[in-house]
């Protein structure tokens, strides 16, 4: 691989996007895609569908039919907290560990001030409108655990207007009932609701904030390998 | 830690910056219980020093010493690898899978 090709996988991964290299194993030769029309010169039209494919769905491998390997490289995957609580608190040092770049939000300063969490800054703003400036994509895990829904309902309205893999909301089963309710009041259709997972995390009867972190932390490792 | 700064490309990128030769190595196929799935990466200098994975420390031994090789006669090449029962210093996978990895010099 040319370092020039390394270098532009890096700014792209920078700049949070998605790029891919496309090798002919027999020969070595490489191309770089960062757009779909950067296949235009492999000749072959039943590869090109292949390829085309594979990109649009993110996959590394082989192209059937061909000499070609295709490495997708994609953005670090994120995770968007919204609640500087006592979860957040084992929730953050956690995932970073598993790899995702964790955000925390909480307009609420007196929380910020309790729940300290080392290597973090807390975005001191309203959820919903720091989100949009962040920015979510396919990458993106959003999770709500303010039990406000003052808070919680514009976060969880933006992220599921937004191709985010998971979406999660803390509350028991007659919490998020009634958050179902309102979001249904608020215009959200019932299978798009099917996105939020609440009560969030896999069912191994978490009890301390410590087991609620690891519930919440493994169901969005679930969601995430079965999207890909 | 920040995980981003793990990933074989950055430091890839690093070492050349540096001016240190080094190699890219990454699995293109699998067959049965292996490791690490296809896409994985692994980074090798030419001082032997490596970060990444492309089994679960299987192969990785013997993917440096043809990394040094590859960086040295700047050609890429295919290494397969298989399952393995006879001796536990035997390169092979002791899972029962079967891995391509391809190996390519960063030039």
């Amino acid at each position: 691989m040319k370092f020039s090709i390394i270098k532009k996988i890096k700014s792209k991964l920078k700049e949070d996007q998605f790029c891919a290299v496309l090798t002919d194993i027999e020969s070595g030769n490489q191309i770089f895609i960062d757009h779909k029309k950067d296949i235009a010169e492999v000749e072959n039209e039943n590869t090109k569908k292949h390829l085309t494919l594979m990109l649009g769905a993110g996959i590394s491998g082989l192209v059937k039919e061909s000499n070609f390997f295709l490495k997708v490289y994609g953005p670090i995957y994120k995770m968007i907290l919204v609640g500087s609580v006592h979860i957040s608190q084992y929730l953050v040092p956690m995932s970073k560990l598993v790899g995702f770049k964790v955000i925390v939000i909480d307009p609420r300063e007196f929380f910020i001030n309790s729940y300290q969490m080392p290597d973090i800054e807390v975005i001191n703003e309203w959820p919903d409108e720091v989100i949009n400036k962040i920015g979510i994509n396919s990458r993106t895990a959003v999770i709500t655990l303010t039990h406000d829904s003052k808070l919680d309902d514009p976060t969880l309205i933006t992220a599921l207007n937004s191709e985010c893999f998971y979406i999660g909301a803390l509350g028991s089963r007659k919490t998020h009932q009634k958050r179902t309710n309102r979001l249904l009041k608020m215009g959200i259709k019932p299978e798009n609701l099917e996105r939020i997972s609440g009560p969030v995390g896999l069912d191994i009867n978490a009890q301390s904030p410590q087991e609620i972190a690891v519930s919440i932390l493994a169901e969005v490792i679930q969601k995430k390998q079965e999207v890909n | 830690m920040n995980y981003d700064e793990l990933n074989p490309i950055h430091v890839a990128n690093g070492w050349r910056e540096s001016g240190i030769e080094c190699a890219l190595a990454t699995v293109i196929n699998t067959w049965g219980s292996s490791p690490r799935p296809v896409g994985s990466q692994m980074v090798i200098n030419v001082n032997g020093n490596f970060s990444g994975s492309v089994s679960g420390g299987c192969i990785e031994t013997s993917v440096v010493s043809e990394a040094l090789e590859v960086i040295k006669f700047k050609k890429s090449k295919m290494l397969e690898y298989n399952v393995t029962n006879k001796s536990a210093w035997d390169v092979g996978l002791t899972c029962g899978g079967r891995v391509n990895v391809y190996l390519e010099p960063i030039e």
